[in-house]
């Protein structure tokens, strides 16, 4: 594997200064991904998961900055490192994250039906998101990651595809079913606009 | 329709996904990389510890070169000094013990000329009572170990035919699921080490993918990628596969 030519600034610049010592390039690095990694966790868990599985993530970048070779975009490293640490946090705890979510106080009513609920009477705009994000967590967990990586980390079907470990046709497929399962789901208010 | 649909979605979505960590995770997460970076050691090479040991590697081997003159004052002979440090007695039961270990017969016959000759010009450098204890007879036409006591003359020839070659690697995960396998691979080359997935089947149903990081020519590269991927969080244990 060919190392990628690295431009000033990107990611891959930033995470490479940071190995060398360079606290601000960490911090702008952390800036850029912050947000996304956070909610990548929270639509997957509760909160105090989402919390330590993000520090943890973070802890695991901070620990190989020396090492770290920039031979793939950061995002879809740092993105494999949140997955698999997610899939070894459902492992351990032997739960599935919509049935851990939905016994969540902080998540409720996360599974969606499999069919359309029918026509909802949906006052505002607030209704349309609140009940967007209940719908995103209850997606079946490729597919939701599919998804999340999608909308959160801004990421190419192909980076999903590596982040994911699987091929570039699977994770079309699945952002697909993802998108057919939210349009189903979704008050029909929310579509219009 | 449907794509105006998902754009619609998308779009809500990006309305909806505004949380962000609460400040106090901000403060933990960046602690966290300001202590890693203030943790450096000072060092002569700088970040670059491999050229530092290198170097010291290179400086002990050429004082022991420079020690290790044919024509040196013969250690070997009687000690005539009237004063003979405390450590003589210890260096001579190691002198009598590497004598022992090597074949009678294999002896170099420089070696053994040495001992016979008449005693030399009294040394006149403390550092040639040392010498003994860092020399090792070893069988003519055997490389000459001059770092450590190997006993080279000590494992038979035909031995090393016998014992079949191994291979070292690092396992870092088994899995059933190749996909994990893989992400774990992933992340591994993303941190710099060569690793390989390997299939390992009992029968055709039961079938288990071991990551492993590797190939190791000697224990000590093997144990700095270990102590480097126990650093990165990252569990190993030592497998050896036949080649």
């Amino acid at each position: 594997m060919v190392d990628k030519v690295i431009k000033p600034g990107s990611d891959e610049d930033l995470m490479l200064r940071y190995a060398g010592g360079d606290l601000k390039a960490f911090q702008r690095l952390y800036e850029h991904h912050r947000g996304g990694l956070y909610r990548y966790f929270l639509r997957q868990s509760n909160r105090s998961v989402a919390e330590e599985l993000f520090q943890d993530v973070w802890a695991r970048v901070i620990q190989s900055r020396k090492r770290y070779r920039p031979k793939a975009a950061f995002k879809t490293w740092l993105y494999t490192l949140a997955h698999n640490r997610l899939v070894d946090h459902w492992r351990r705890e032997g739960a599935r994250p919509v049935e851990q979510s939905a016994a969540d106080g902080d998540c409720s009513e996360t599974v969606i039906p499999d069919t359309n609920p029918g026509p909802q009477r949906l006052v505002d705009l607030r209704d349309c998101l609140e009940q967007l994000l209940q719908l995103v967590s209850g997606l079946p967990d490729v597919q939701r990651q599919t998804f999340l990586l999608r909308h959160e980390a801004g990421m190419s079907l192909a980076e999903i595809a590596e982040a994911m470990s699987t091929r570039a046709e699977t994770a079309k497929s699945r952002l697909r079913y993802a998108m057919q399962r939210l349009r189903a789901a979704i008050a029909k208010e929310c579509l219009e606009g | 329709m449907s794509e105006d649909h998902d754009s619609r979605i998308s779009e809500l979505y990006r309305q909806s996904s505004q949380e962000t960590p609460p400040a106090q995770l901000d403060r933990a997460v960046m602690e966290r990389a300001r202590k890693s970076v203030r943790r450096r050691v000072y060092s002569p090479f700088g970040n670059n510890w491999l050229a530092g040991g290198a170097m010291v590697v290179v400086i002990m081997l050429s004082v022991l070169l420079l020690l290790d003159v044919p024509q040196q004052p013969d250690f070997h002979a009687p000690a005539q000094d009237a004063v003979a440090p405390p450590s003589e007695a210890l260096s001579e039961t190691r002198r009598e013990a590497a004598r022992s270990r090597a074949l009678p017969s294999a002896l170099p016959a420089a070696a053994e000329k040495k001992r016979a000759a008449p005693a030399a010009p009294k040394a006149r450098f403390d550092f040639y009572k040392l010498l003994p204890e860092m020399e090792m007879v070893v069988p003519e036409g055997e490389p000459r170990a001059v770092m450590k006591q190997a006993p080279v003359a000590e494992t038979p020839a035909g031995l090393a035919a016998t014992v079949p070659s191994v291979t070292l690697y690092l396992q870092a995960g088994v899995f059933r699921d190749k996909a994990r396998a893989d992400a774990l691979q992933m992340e591994l080359t993303g941190l710099g080490f060569k690793c390989k997935i390997r299939e390992v089947s009992s029968d055709d149903t039961d079938v288990v993918y071991h990551v492993r990081v590797g190939p190791f020519a000697d224990l000590e590269t093997l144990d700095q990628s270990r102590q480097k991927l126990d650093e990165s969080g990252v569990e190993t244990q030592t497998v050896k596969e036949r080649k």
